[in-house]
């Protein structure tokens, strides 16, 4: 028992941390089959384990590689942009007071705005880019 | 001389009017006499100046600021009333840290917008969907930054309060909550930023009202002036609560304001 104790108390942490993780899933998991959801509802309910064979099934039938892939092209594009000019300007307006003062209501404003709002502008009427109909 | 005294004193305002005039003149000049315009792909300032002035005297932005404001409102306030318990609780009790931390941090890196269909198909479209994903989104902020007020609490002050007698019911609202309220201000900026996201992600996919449904809609109706009016208003409102919660924060904590950063 002491040992069992000690054992806990060692990694209380971890074991608290992932043990309600666990218990999360496990609740998930059983709920559906505790109780009968109503009708409507059981359309649009998944339980982990349904979530994991499907995303074994998309890798197995390679369905899913692609899309990381462009994910990523994209994204590191995007990172290497944003680092190529944000890097240089911050360091341009940090030396320079004229240069700040100038530079400051742009990125106030920008910073405040959630940038999504650009999104229709952006893809240039690709409409599907901005979430409707896709 | 006192021309000079003058600029040196708002020069930051006036090379920030500048720069800002000079980009619309550029913007408008650049759009007018050397690049034929094409209203499908771009716009100029007068034209969105125009359609500006058109929907606020007609009032469709009014009303749809009005749809937003309401969900955002919600699950602002929703994610005030549960995160700052959940986070002093984990800052007072380290089992609760332990326990919640790791799944509430899971869940704070990853980018919520993409449960934005899943709440549309749970709560329907509709205000509910909304407010959920601005509480879902903004709750976070509030949540960790709480917990940090917490914890960095002077122990020193803790231990006095104790000494001379102090309950539990005093250590809460003459240490603990004074010295976590700016962490909760810096963190209600933060989620500001979130939950308007949120709000505009839930109105791209699926809306029937509300500002970002306007923007979508004029954008895939090629009304690019309206859709930059529309753009306009939510960068003022965004401006408006963001220095606004920059100011509310130095007025509760004078002595951190110098800094911090963005």
């Amino acid at each position: 028992m002491n040992r069992l104790a000690n054992f806990y108390s060692e990694r209380e942490h971890y074991l608290l941390g992932w043990g309600f993780i666990l218990i999360l899933m496990l609740a998930w998991e059983t709920l559906p089959r505790l109780v009968a959801l109503p009708r409507g509802l059981t359309l649009f309910f998944t339980t982990p384990t349904r979530v994991v064979e499907a995303f074994y099934q998309l890798i197995v039938e390679n369905k899913i590689q692609h899309h990381l892939y462009v994910s990523s092209i994209e994204f590191l594009f995007g990172l290497a942009l944003a680092i190529a000019v944000g890097l240089p300007l911050g360091l341009i307006a940090g030396r320079s007071k004229i240069i700040d003062a100038m530079v400051d209501p742009y990125v106030t404003v920008l910073n405040a705005t959630p940038d999504l709002s650009f999104c229709h502008f952006l893809s240039f009427g690709l409409v599907s880019a901005c979430g409707q109909r896709s | 001389m006192e021309l000079r005294a003058f600029y040196q004193q708002h020069y930051r305002a006036i090379l920030g009017t500048v720069s800002v005039l000079a980009f619309i003149v550029i913007w408008e000049s650049l759009l007018t006499f050397v690049i034929p315009l094409n209203p499908f792909f771009f716009t100029k300032p007068s034209l969105i100046a125009i359609a500006f002035k058109e929907q606020v005297i007609h009032g469709a932005l009014w009303r749809d600021l009005a749809v937003s404001s309401r969900a955002f409102l919600w699950g602002f306030s929703l994610a005030i009333l549960f995160g700052i318990p959940i986070g002093a609780f984990m800052g007072w009790r380290k089992r609760a840290e332990y326990t919640l931390d790791p799944f509430l941090t899971a869940l704070y890196a990853s980018p919520l917008v993409a449960l934005a269909p899943l709440m549309i198909v749970v709560f329907g479209v509709g205000l509910l969907a909304k407010a959920m994903l601005v509480f879902l989104l903004s709750v976070f902020p509030f949540i960790f930054n709480t917990f940090a007020g917490v914890r960095s609490t002077d122990r020193l002050l803790i231990n006095v309060v104790r000494s001379f007698g102090g309950k539990e019911k005093d250590l809460y609202l003459k240490v603990i909550f004074p010295s976590t309220l700016p962490y909760i201000a810096a963190g209600a900026r933060i989620a500001l930023g979130r939950g308007l996201v949120g709000i505009i992600v839930g109105e791209f996919y699926a809306a029937s009202e509300g500002i970002g449904f306007a923007i979508s809609r004029f954008g895939d109706t090629y009304k690019l002036p309206e859709m930059f009016a529309g753009i306009l208003v939510l960068m003022i409102g965004a401006v408006v609560m963001t220095e606004g919660m920059r100011k509310l924060e130095a007025l509760l904590a004078p002595w951190k304001t110098s800094q911090e950063s963005r």
